[in-house]
């Protein structure tokens, strides 16, 4: 019989479930739970993403993040002024990963009485991602990325809406900046991002970009959120993971680590968008969606897919 | 001390008594990457576990 220390909640003495250690004090779940709503708020309110009266639509993936996202988007939209949610999910086509996730999906907006819109690769490009994907795996996170991108903006218009949110945390910012750097990707590093509904797509928020992805992994916890659900058998393939690990050891390491290093990508995005001024979006002579040159990323992944594997890769951080 | 993991795994670790920190450290993982709980309750990193408890460690899936 054990419970020799349990740590206390700074603000009430009650139980704690959480060490904040960037702020150096304990939170029980109701303060944690408050916690991460003001921060979520003040993500939203000290950027001025969402005008009163918004539409919204919620890329909804039915895993931890999107989850917790559409359920403080609804807990929060009165204070927000959102008049409408719809989620919207797109279904990529991941043998034995995304039926689950799908299904989590569905019941999170039936209990939440959220409409919603569901897209799937297969009826809109005539092929799974597993199926696209047959000799090119090392490449699953940028022909995933982009074509769930394409078919999100798709479900969003459909959706009538006038503002998309998706469920990225700070982890994930943190890994695509790194991600950036490594590659001396200038033109993402000097994209604007839109969110402020500068050029042709819906803006697009990120409301949870202020927290950790382990914060958001407890507030799912703690609000009922979190289900035992498969990893995506593609993640061992990614550059990602390995970014992934190294910035959680500094995060370990360095409380706050990963925070400080998106404020300083921010000045330096600044400074690179003044070197190297990101190039006016066209149109893609395919699809007539918004594109950088002839083609957008789309029209030009599918190309490929359909020259077969001879097409060589071309970034060069890839095992 | 018995540590269930999520999936269902359960490994029989050496550890007398520390904070859940040290367990982790101990055995390897990184706290940033889970959320531990003992007998049911979440617990915060810097609570003292001792031999009997029943600890479970819920590795943070990506994504979603
Ligand atoms: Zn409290
Ligand atoms: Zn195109």
């Amino acid at each position: 019989m054990s419970h020799g220390h349990s740590p206390r909640c700074s603000e009430c003495d009650t139980t704690a479930v959480f060490l904040d250690r960037e702020h150096a004090r304990h939170l029980c779940a109701a303060h944690f739970s408050e916690y991460i709503e003001d921060q979520v708020l003040a993500t939203i309110t000290e950027q001025e993403l969402v005008p009163p009266g918004s539409r919204m639509a919620v890329a909804l993936s039915g895993g931890k993040d999107s989850s917790v996202l559409l359920f403080l988007l609804n807990r929060l939209r009165d204070r927000l002024g959102i008049t409408d949610l719809v989620a919207v999910t797109v279904d990529e086509g991941i043998a034995g990963y995304r039926d689950e996730t799908m299904e989590a999906a569905g019941s999170l907006c039936q209990g939440l009485r959220i409409p919603s819109i569901c897209i799937s690769f297969n009826e809109r490009f005539g092929e799974t991602l597993d199926q696209m994907l047959v000799g090119r795996e090392h490449r699953a996170c940028s022909y995933c990325g982009t074509f769930r991108k394409r078919l999100l903006e798709e479900g969003a218009r459909r959706a009538g809406a006038s503002l998309m949110a998706t469920g990225h945390c700070l982890d994930d910012e943190v890994q695509a900046a790194a991600m950036n750097v490594l590659r001396a990707d200038i033109g993402r590093i000097t994209r604007e991002l839109p969110d402020k509904g500068r050029g042709p797509f819906i803006p697009r928020i990120k409301p949870l970009s202020g927290l950790m992805g382990r914060e958001v992994a407890l507030y799912a916890m703690l609000s009922g959120l979190y289900t035992e659900l498969p990893e995506c058998p593609y993640t061992p393939h990614a550059l990602r993971a390995e970014v992934r690990g190294i910035l959680n050891h500094l995060e370990r390491d360095r409380p706050g680590a990963m925070r400080l290093m998106m404020q300083n990508y921010g000045s330096f995005r600044e400074c690179m968008r003044r070197k190297a001024p990101s190039l006016p979006l066209g149109r893609c002579l395919q699809c007539g969606a918004p594109a950088s040159g002839e083609s957008c990323r789309v029209c030009t992944l599918l190309r490929e897919g359909s020259a077969g594997s001879e097409v060589r890769e071309s970034q060069p951080l890839h095992r | 001390m018995q540590v269930r993991f999520s999936g269902g795994k359960t490994e029989e670790v050496t550890f007398r008594e520390g904070t859940v920190e040290d367990l982790l450290n101990h055995i390897g993982i990184n706290p940033v990457e889970v959320i531990v709980s003992r007998s049911g309750a979440i617990i915060p990193d810097d609570t003292w576990l001792y031999e009997n408890d029943e600890v479970l460690i819920t590795r943070i899936v990506h994504g979603g």
